[in-house]
């Protein structure tokens, strides 16, 4: 086919967007002109996938599929074989390559209107300025602390006029996947406009977090046995030289899974198995093909309206389950003026000055849901492990132990950072009576 | 490597469920995205085979909107050309592609092509839907009808029977048989004492125990062996005599607190529940029947079973208790060792049944245990063939429509069905999609517009005018903006609930739709109806 055919013959495609580009519609939003000019400018649009994972496969198919031309994918992972139910552009002899340029050179092969740039690193990696690029951003993540950090960098995106109000040409239109088995939700989130993510924060289930004195002590389930392995057994024992404990090496598995089932046996505790063990290891999300597929599809959907005009966007919450009949249901969630991505940022916390400083720690990382945070008052460091400074641990430690009012003044700002964070959170500490 | 690649998924529905899904043959009609959609999601479940039938071949508009062909194919026949691209997916699974015109097949054709467990028909005319599923459905397939027209998706379940044997129930209701415990759990509660016990040893036991002594209190004090809450109030006098029996005005007992959360959701009488017993009253299930189908043999010893005990086998299934770790373990072995006896009983009954019907051991004992330990939750679905919805069910669907009313941006869901079936209408007479000609799409508006008009008075409703008005004008014109488009996101989006409602008719587990459904991707909302 010579290139003129060829190009002519592209230009075919697409039928089904073209007719939703092209004609009028009352369902459309009130900027949507119809015309040829929609499909050229979702040629044209600059798209980023978050994950390559099982939404990320699917998102990056579905939206070739709608017209889109240029697509980034960012995935840190590479391709194990439990991945293969459900992530349908990885084949055994990919195991162990990176996920996001084994789709993204999957795709732009099948799919020859469509050019996918793959990004292999962890979002952190990248700039404001990369992050910058982009249209719309589109997640398929399956971790709660990655979704923050991309939410808050967009919500930091966003710019102010000079009289304060939003300049919403730096609004980056946000569209964010998720799945738990035959479960999901999908939510359209405009930085600073509309409810974000950390606004939204207690939505997430609770992680599943046995008690240290029911693993310990009076353990009844079989996840009570392999939670004391890996939390008591092996920091004491330090097997295979002192290794830190990693579920993805066949050899430890088997030592946590030996030693939990002697555990189960003292106790008259049936069930632990290797597919049990691996499962409280890992913190398995059980996951397959059909509902990434859903869950997918409604998220490029959205990408689509947003970027074309041509239907109203998700207002703004789907939840989708499907063991009983099938439902779709949406809601509309509100914005949190006191959050700390998209709200005043500023957070204040009572605590009695006879309160430890390790009791106002734990009280912090449950109220921002934070999992290691380092503390500091101004440059003064109160609270910081790092491997680059050893020497800030001992003293760290001994605060631990100290009443509050030792360390701090009532009304004083703590400056907190942390891995979930992508930048410092400031939180005014006022003393109780 | 089995064990790993569907890790995921195991984890979901079990061995069990992957063996039936390893086992199904599905058909799947048409190959367009949709149709390769669901063929994606249910290849990479691993399936034992799929067929898929087709009479199109591959044009540019395809490699468009199907992840499943590639530039190279283009041209080729669509079956044959999908079928290899999806193998790709799964080596496990058999995959091919039939070269046939659907639209001059019948059911009886179908059924040659091969011993199938599922039909799914992608982007068929409801009337031809209608005609080729009747014979499957006569043969007690199932058949799962699916459709993507722009925005708007439509799924139609058809299983003449349906069992379900497991619904997975998140989080089901405790079966504590508060009101009739075994020996096994009296003994354990008998041994008890709670007068004497100091706090230690009270915090540390479970709280089904605190139920059965604020019951035996509640016993005393209406001086009735028998008694059992059944109102709102006497729930609540249970709650009171639970917190009675705190040492410490409830700090620190958290058993305590366990049992006054679960007395709203324990203390019922242990019942059959309904769907058991339709069970039970079913033709299928008595003695007089010679059905060798293993699922109603021992539905029939169930039966049996219930007629002698008055109960269902005991599930071992039970929640987690604050407890310290041998309370908890005997208790657990008290349960467990009565469901087995339970199932052991069931296992004989089976056995009888049949030998009574003349077949070998069809029933093995690990499925009559997974069997005992979900009876609660058994149930039939009983469907309607498709072409109902061309005759008494369309009456009750235009019913639906003349006492709609729309809110706002959103009309009524069942517009879209009406306007599917109008649209059918449209093609039928002018061999073409609403909205594709050429001229000025007011014309098609109004030639849909009629169209809507005719086949609501195909139906028996008296206000049909009243019907057709309920049919926003807004609504007729997006089904003519629609036109021929099937974007590749409604397909991906039907595609995959249409492939999990296959996976619930293969495996016999969860609910499946009951039986239409409606998606207006507008809204993204979902509309479950049955006509």
């Amino acid at each position: 086919m010579s290139t003129s055919v060829e190009n002519k013959s592209k230009r075919e495609r697409f039928h089904a967007i073209r007719r939703l580009c092209e004609n009028a519609s009352e369902f459309a939003t009130q900027y949507f002109s119809p015309g040829p000019e929609n499909l050229q400018f979702i040629r044209e649009a600059r798209i980023l996938v978050i994950g390559a994972g099982g939404l990320g496969c699917e998102l990056l198919k579905d939206l070739a599929l709608s017209g889109f031309g240029q697509l980034d994918v960012i995935d840190m992972d590479t391709i194990d074989l439990s991945n293969l139910n459900r992530q349908f552009l990885f084949r055994e002899s990919d195991i162990g390559h990176s996920k996001a340029e084994v789709a993204a050179a999957f795709v732009s092969r099948r799919v020859s209107t469509c050019k996918v740039m793959a990004h292999h690193c962890a979002i952190e990696e990248k700039s404001p300025a990369f992050y910058k690029q982009f249209h719309v951003i589109v997640c398929g993540l399956d971790s709660i602390k990655a979704r923050r950090w991309i939410n808050s960098m967009l919500c930091d995106l966003v710019e102010m006029s000079e009289d304060g109000e939003i300049d919403s040409s730096t609004i980056i239109p946000f569209v964010d996947g998720g799945t738990e088995g035959f479960k999901g939700n999908v939510r359209v989130i405009y930085p600073k406009m509309t409810a974000c993510v950390e606004c939204l924060l207690d939505l997430y289930p609770p992680q599943v977090n046995y008690p240290m004195c029911t693993i310990a002590h009076t353990p009844r389930l079989p996840e009570h046995c392999v939670e004391y392995v890996k939390a008591i057994e092996w920091p004491k024992e330090k097997p295979f030289d002192g290794e830190s404990l990693d579920a993805d090496r066949a050899e430890h598995v088997d030592w946590v899974l030996e030693r939990a089932k002697s555990r189960a046996e003292i106790f008259g505790i049936k069930g632990v198995d290797h597919r049990l063990c691996l499962g409280v290891l890992k913190r398995i999300i059980p996951a397959v093909a059909s509902t990434n597929a859903v869950v997918a599809a409604s998220c490029a959907l959205e990408v689509l309206k947003l970027v074309s005009n041509m239907a109203m966007p998700l207002d703004n919450y789907l939840n989708f389950s499907q063991t009983d009949g099938v439902h779709c249901a949406v809601v509309q969630l509100d914005r949190n003026h006191k959050c700390l991505a998209c709200g005043e940022n500023k957070a204040v916390m009572h605590i009695e000055p006879t309160a430890t400083f390790e009791t106002l720690m734990e009280r912090l990382k449950e109220k921002f849901h934070l999992t290691s945070p380092d503390i500091r008052v101004g440059t003064r460091p109160l609270y910081v492990i790092s491997d680059l400074m050893p020497e800030l641990k001992e003293t760290s430690e001994g605060n631990l132990i100290r009443p509050v009012s030792e360390l701090i003044d009532g009304g004083v700002e703590l400056l907190l950072t942390d891995p979930s964070l992508n930048r410092a959170l400031t939180v005014q500490i006022n003393f109780a009576e | 490597m089995r064990e790993i690649r569907y890790d995921r998924q195991l984890r979901l529905w079990g061995n069990e469920g992957q063996s039936s899904i390893e086992a199904a043959a599905i058909c799947i009609l048409g190959a367009d995205a949709l149709a390769t959609e669901i063929g994606k999601s249910l290849v990479l479940a691993g399936v034992g085979s799929i067929v898929i039938i087709d009479g199109e071949f591959v044009t540019d508009d395809d490699l468009g909107s199907n992840f499943f062909y590639e530039d190279a194919q283009l041209g080729q026949q669509r079956g044959q050309a999908a079928a290899s691209l999806l193998q790709e997916l799964n080596p496990s699974v058999k995959v091919s592609g039939i070269d046939a015109q659907i639209t001059k097949l019948q059911g009886q054709d179908i059924l040659a092509y091969g011993k199938f467990s599922l039909v799914i028909a992608t982007n068929l005319l409801e009337s031809r839907a209608a005609i080729l599923s009747d014979e499957i459905f006569q043969a007690g397939i199932p058949f799962i009808n699916c459709r993507t027209y722009g925005l708007v998706g439509y799924i139609r379940v058809s299983a003449a029977e349906h069992h379900i044997m497991n619904t997975r129930t998140e989080n089901p209701r405790p079966d504590f048989r508060l009101d009739a415990p075994f020996p096994e759990l009296v003994a354990l509660f008998d041994e008890l004492d709670f007068g004497a016990m100091d706090h230690e040893k009270f915090k540390h036991t479970p709280y089904i125990f605190l139920l059965m002594q604020a019951l035996k209190m509640f016993r005393e004090n209406k001086k009735d062996p028998q008694a059992f809450p059944k109102s709102y109030a006497e729930r609540k006098q249970i709650v009171e005599l639970i917190s009675s029996l705190s040492h410490s005005q409830g700090l620190d007992e958290e058993n305590l607190e366990e049992a006054v959360a679960a007395v709203n959701r324990c203390m019922h009488p242990t019942l059959i529940p309904s769907s058991v017993q339709e069970i039970f009253d079913s033709p299928k299930c008595s003695e007089n029947t010679k059905t060798t189908d293993p699922f109603w043999m021992i539905c029939y010893a169930l039966k049996q079973f219930v007629e002698r005990h008055g109960y269902l086998p005991v599930s071992d299934s039970l929640p987690d208790m604050s407890s310290d770790s041998k309370s908890y373990a005997r208790l657990l072995n008290a349960f467990r060792q009565k469901a087995e006896q339970d199932a052991e009983e069931m296992l004989e009954l089976t056995r009888e049944v049949e030998q009574t019907r003349g077949t070998e051991a069809l029933i093995s004992q690990e499925q009559c245990r997974k069997f005992c330990k979900g009876s609660r939750f058994v149930a039939i679905l009983r469907g309607t063939p498709i072409k109902h919805d061309m005759e008494n069910g369309w009456n009750k669907a235009v019913e639906e429509l003349s006492t709609s009313h729309g809110e706002d941006n959103d009309v009524a869901p069942i517009t879209w069905f009406i306007l599917l079936r109008a649209a059918d209408r449209f093609m039928e007479v002018k061999k073409r999609h609403p909205g594709t000609n050429g001229v000025p799409m007011s014309l098609d508006v109004a030639l849909l517009s009629n169209c809507v008009a005719e086949v609501i008075a195909d139906s028996n409703v008296k206000e049909k005018t009243i019907a057709a008005g309920n049919v926003p004008r807004k609504a007729i014109e997006e089904f003519c903006r629609f036109g021929s488009s099937f974007p590749h996101v409604t397909a991906a989006l039907i595609g995959g609930i249409v492939a999990q409602e296959a996976i619930k008719l293969t495996t016999n587990q969860y609910i499946p739709l009951n039986d239409t459904l409606i998606i207006n991707l507008h809204s993204q909302k979902s509309w479950t109806a049955r006509f």
